[in-house]
């Protein structure tokens, strides 16, 4: 049998503790140590899943969508709730298969 | 003016969200070690399988019409009737949930009912994946009466 595409992750929604941004982690020159000190914090959760209850993660196997960026064992977050614009990286269903496929909308 | 939103066929359309070649074809979840279908799809309802029959009873029905058998996944089904339970939540100001896949919707307050019905409906298909009848009534008793002819 053909090895599938893509596998299913189940989302830990455990609560995230918010992370502190570091801004000026990648400055050159002398920066001071307080800089790492920002009021800034991010919740990954809150950052990467925009609608919880449509969201899906999936991990990604095959070398098929290389070329984009999404290599063999990525995962990726899926949001049912979006609407596919040209050059959406979506996960598709093809001859009833799961398949990550780029869009691309045609002019008639 | 209260709905009352059930998924259909719950279990069986859980699985099919995460197994596409599934749609049309019939599909049946059994309960704990295999025991008595819990869940049928409408293919699987079609072959006349009855709720609650013990699966060594239908072997045939299923080899004969290469019917797709889950054993059951709570965790999936609960994780699922979470995300539709907050949908409806996200959709009016209160529910009420009933069972994992049936909840009260307060519809109060709301012009179109049917059309409110058809978009709570629709945004839970495309949201995850699940099909959902709903009825709207003045009563809790009426809606689950009406709901079988949405
Ligand atoms: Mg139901």
């Amino acid at each position: 049998m053909k090895k599938k595409q893509i596998s299913f992750l189940k989302i830990n929604s455990e609560e995230l503790k918010d992370l502190p941004i570091y801004e000026n982690a990648v400055q050159c020159g002398f920066p001071s140590p307080a800089d790492d000190f920002l009021d800034l914090d991010i919740n990954l959760n809150d950052y990467l899943v925009k609608h919880k209850s449509a969201t899906f993660c999936v991990k990604v196997n095959g070398s098929s969508m290389d070329g984009v960026g999404i290599h063999s064992g990525d995962v990726l977050i899926v949001d049912r709730a979006e609407s596919v614009q040209n050059n959406s990286i979506v996960l598709a269903v093809i001859d009833n298969e799961f398949t990550v496929k780029s869009i691309k909308k045609k002019c008639r | 003016m209260i709905a009352l939103a059930d998924c259909n066929n719950f279990y069986a359309s859980c699985e099919r969200v995460f197994r596409p070649e599934l749609c049309n074809k019939p599909v049946l979840v059994l309960s704990n070690n295999d025991g008595c279908v819990i869940a049928r799809s409408n293919e699987a309802k079609a072959l006349g399988i009855k709720m609650g029959v013990p699966a060594f009873k239908i072997k045939d029905i299923i080899h004969n019409n290469n019917v797709n058998v889950f054993s059951s996944n709570f965790t999936l089904y609960g994780d699922m009737s979470n995300r539709v339970m907050s949908i409806y939540a996200d959709e009016c100001n209160a529910i009420e949930i009933y069972s994992i896949d049936e909840a009260f919707i307060n519809m109060s307050g709301i012009a179109n009912l049917e059309e409110k019905a058809v978009s709570i409906r629709n945004k839970v298909k495309t949201w995850t994946g699940i099909p959902v009848s709903i009825g709207v009534s003045k009563t809790k008793n009426i809606s689950k009466n009406c709901k079988s002819y949405s």
